[in-house]
């Protein structure tokens, strides 16, 4: 099974999506509360899998991003964000991002997308 | 309330398109943000429909699955519709009035049908250069496309019944072979022709054409796309020469550009351009 960095500022959302995604079989690596920690975490756990949230403090999901990649350019992380965002979302796909899921979720999608990022 | 569930709509929509006409350029080298985004959006979703996909990532998965359904794809999306002298009263000018001019002032004529698709405009070209000449004239008509299917057909030459329409019995007789109800090009036309692969909006411009045909290729480009590609032509011209351009088109700025507007579908570049610092020697 896929493990997977979940990587967002709000420990409700960690929560809610690590039950999401250990039920639909992923493997969770760890958790990250803003993009160092998460630079940070990725190489120390080698996660197959990145699922970053884009607006977080100290360093945004962005600028993780691109460290992130650069480190790894096999890195496959995919990025997460509110609608009205679309700017951000394309930067991060032009720097390397796997794919993108919009919130609020839905449940089907996010499993959808990360499957398919994870293949 | 409904407003906001609309932008949403909207938003995801439109990273929904983006994305994919971002991994489409990347997958196939086809760069489908050079067309108008109005009508190419709407494309890409009923054809996404037809695969039963829901939303473009949904068929962009579909596609990148499934290596013959990419290449049909994008093979649909470089748009193939010709036969031969399509608009037959303007070829007729371009045999009565466009190319004595060419031929009287040069001994070896080199023509470019850009964007041929199977060769329709080029045979057609051949076939009228052909009378026009006499035997007196080296002529060469290269043909360029991106689809290396329909460049194929082009170098063997087959033309159905329906391509053939504006094609009079006289001409048949004497440039086509009638082969199963097709007709293929006999070696006097052919022998004019050759057939390269060339994409209008990344490759480079070969120089030199007295005559550039690029019809009915253009519709989808945007407008900044279509500026480039008459600047490219223009250049690629001789002094002299001329672009024939398709019946609903239009080159906007075209005298910015430098052309003369000959009439409706014909454009020329001026015989001598003075250009630069004349000097007294």
């Amino acid at each position: 099974m896929p493990k997977i960095l979940v990587v967002d500022d709000a420990m409700f959302m960690r929560a809610m999506l690590k039950k999401l995604l250990t039920e639909a079989g992923f493997d969770i690596a760890g958790e990250a509360e803003n993009g160092r920690v998460a630079v940070d975490l990725y190489q120390e756990l080698k996660p197959d899998l990145v699922m970053m949230d884009i607006t977080m403090p100290e360093m945004d999901g962005l600028t993780a991003l691109k460290e992130i990649v650069k480190l790894d350019p096999a890195a496959k992380v995919v990025m997460c964000t509110a609608l009205g965002q679309e700017r951000s979302v394309m930067e991060a796909m032009n720097a390397g991002a796997k794919d993108y899921i919009l919130k609020p979720f839905n449940a089907e999608k996010v499993v959808e997308v990360l499957k398919n990022a994870s293949g | 309330m409904g407003g906001a569930m609309r932008t949403t709509l909207a938003s995801d929509q439109d990273l929904d398109y983006r994305v994919f006409v971002k991994r489409i350029a990347e997958k196939t080298g086809v760069n489908l943000g050079c067309y108008k985004r109005k009508q190419m959006e709407r494309r890409l979703r009923s054809l996404a429909r037809q695969y039963g996909a829901d939303s473009l990532r949904e068929f962009y998965a579909r596609l990148e699955a499934d290596p013959a359904a990419l290449e049909q794809f994008r093979r649909r999306m470089t748009i193939n519709v010709s036969e031969l002298l399509r608009n037959p009263d303007k070829f007729e000018e371009l045999q009565k009035e466009i190319l004595p001019l060419l031929l009287s002032d040069t001994r070896r004529l080199r023509v470019w049908s850009a964007g041929c698709s199977y060769g329709a405009e080029a045979y057609s070209v051949a076939m009228l250069a052909r009378e026009m000449s006499l035997g007196k004239h080296r002529i060469s008509i290269l043909g360029t496309d991106i689809d290396q299917e329909m460049l194929a057909r082009a170098r063997e030459g087959f033309f159905s019944e329906i391509d053939m329409k504006n094609v009079s019995p006289t001409r048949r007789r004497r440039f086509f072979l009638a082969e199963e109800g097709r007709y293929r090009g006999r070696p006097e036309i052919r022998q004019l022709l050759s057939f390269r692969h060339h994409d209008l909006l990344r490759d480079d411009f070969a120089r030199g054409f007295h005559l550039i045909l690029c019809r009915n290729v253009v519709i989808y480009f945007t407008d900044e796309s279509k500026d480039r590609l008459y600047r490219e032509f223009f250049e690629s011209l001789t002094s002299g020469g001329v672009l024939f351009i398709g019946g609903t088109e239009r080159i906007f700025g075209a005298e910015a550009i430098g052309f003369e507007h000959l009439s409706v579908f014909f454009y020329r570049k001026p015989a001598s351009q003075r250009v630069g610092v004349m000097t007294d020697a």
